[in-house]
């Protein structure tokens, strides 16, 4: 899964998760989010904009790493969020746990670590 | 009897092993047989989302991770009704027994699990489980379809 730093902040990861999200997909999801997290990166963007789908397999993770980075000081926020994306997270809720932002640089910039130069 | 009264039946049948990798597969499958049942969007929607959530399910829990196995899909249009049977011979479990989230609860109470059964049964219309020793376990999953328009 590729994943790859902010423009403006190395602090900040950017995860890029493509096609569907489904139980199969949840393994690489998080082998991605705890690498990251292995290296001390806490301030994570998980663009969710090719993914056409996410199960709750997918969804119980990103819960998992949301309440883990948040403990560590950090964050995980969402962006880019298909229509039918978007749908499965106001079902379960979560549109209300996790703060979702149309674009990544929006995202990336609801970080404290976002140069305030560029703020 | 009216004998000039056309009846069509619409039944579509999968069967795949149980592994991860046929999730795709099932996917592909419920989108053709949306379209065949003239599903709007949003019907579509439900019933990917609750079979592909049943399915990893019965993958994971029922089979224990054992791609040998078998699950069988039926869809089929009873009176206004899209209905869905899946069919395993994996392991019996009490849907009774998996607690589902309060979805409305603060991240610190919020419950990681149950969340594939919740929502199952908040996207279709109804969803119940048998199981029989012999026979198996069998999942039928009901969605309204709206009327056609006149």
């Amino acid at each position: 899964m590729l994943s790859r730093p902010c423009e403006d902040s190395a602090e900040i990861f950017v995860l890029l998760p493509e096609g569907r999200l489904d139980a199969r997909a949840a393994p690489d999801l998080e082998q991605a989010l705890t690498a990251l997290e292995e290296r001390n990166l806490n301030q994570i963007v998980v663009d969710l904009g090719k993914s056409r789908y996410i199960s709750s397999s997918c969804l119980r993770l990103l819960l998992i790493h949301l309440r883990k980075l948040k403990q560590a000081g950090g964050d995980l926020k969402l962006c880019s969020l298909p229509d039918k994306v978007a749908k499965v997270l106001r079902i379960a809720g979560l549109d209300a746990l996790f703060e979702i932002y149309p674009t990544v640089e929006q995202a990336a910039r609801a970080f404290p670590d976002y140069p305030q130069e560029h703020g | 009897m009216d004998f000039g009264q056309r009846i069509v039946t619409s039944e579509f049948e999968l069967s795949v092993t149980s592994k991860m990798a046929n999730l795709t597969v099932i996917s592909d499958f419920v989108t053709s047989v949306a379209k065949e049942l003239c599903l709007n969007d949003d019907q579509t929607f439900a019933l990917q989302m609750a079979v592909d959530e049943a399915c990893a399910n019965i993958i994971e829990h029922a089979y224990e991770g054992k791609a040998d196995g078998t699950i069988s899909i039926r869809c089929r249009i009873v009176a206004d009704d899209v209905v869905v049977t899946i069919h395993d011979h994996g392991r019996v479990f009490d849907p009774e027994s998996v607690p589902r989230p309060d979805v409305t609860a603060p991240l610190e109470e919020r419950e990681n699990g149950g969340l594939g059964l919740y929502l199952m049964e908040k996207l279709m219309d109804s969803v119940e489980w048998d199981f029989h020793p012999q026979e198996g376990n069998t999942l039928t999953m009901r969605k309204r379809r709206a009327k056609s328009p006149v």
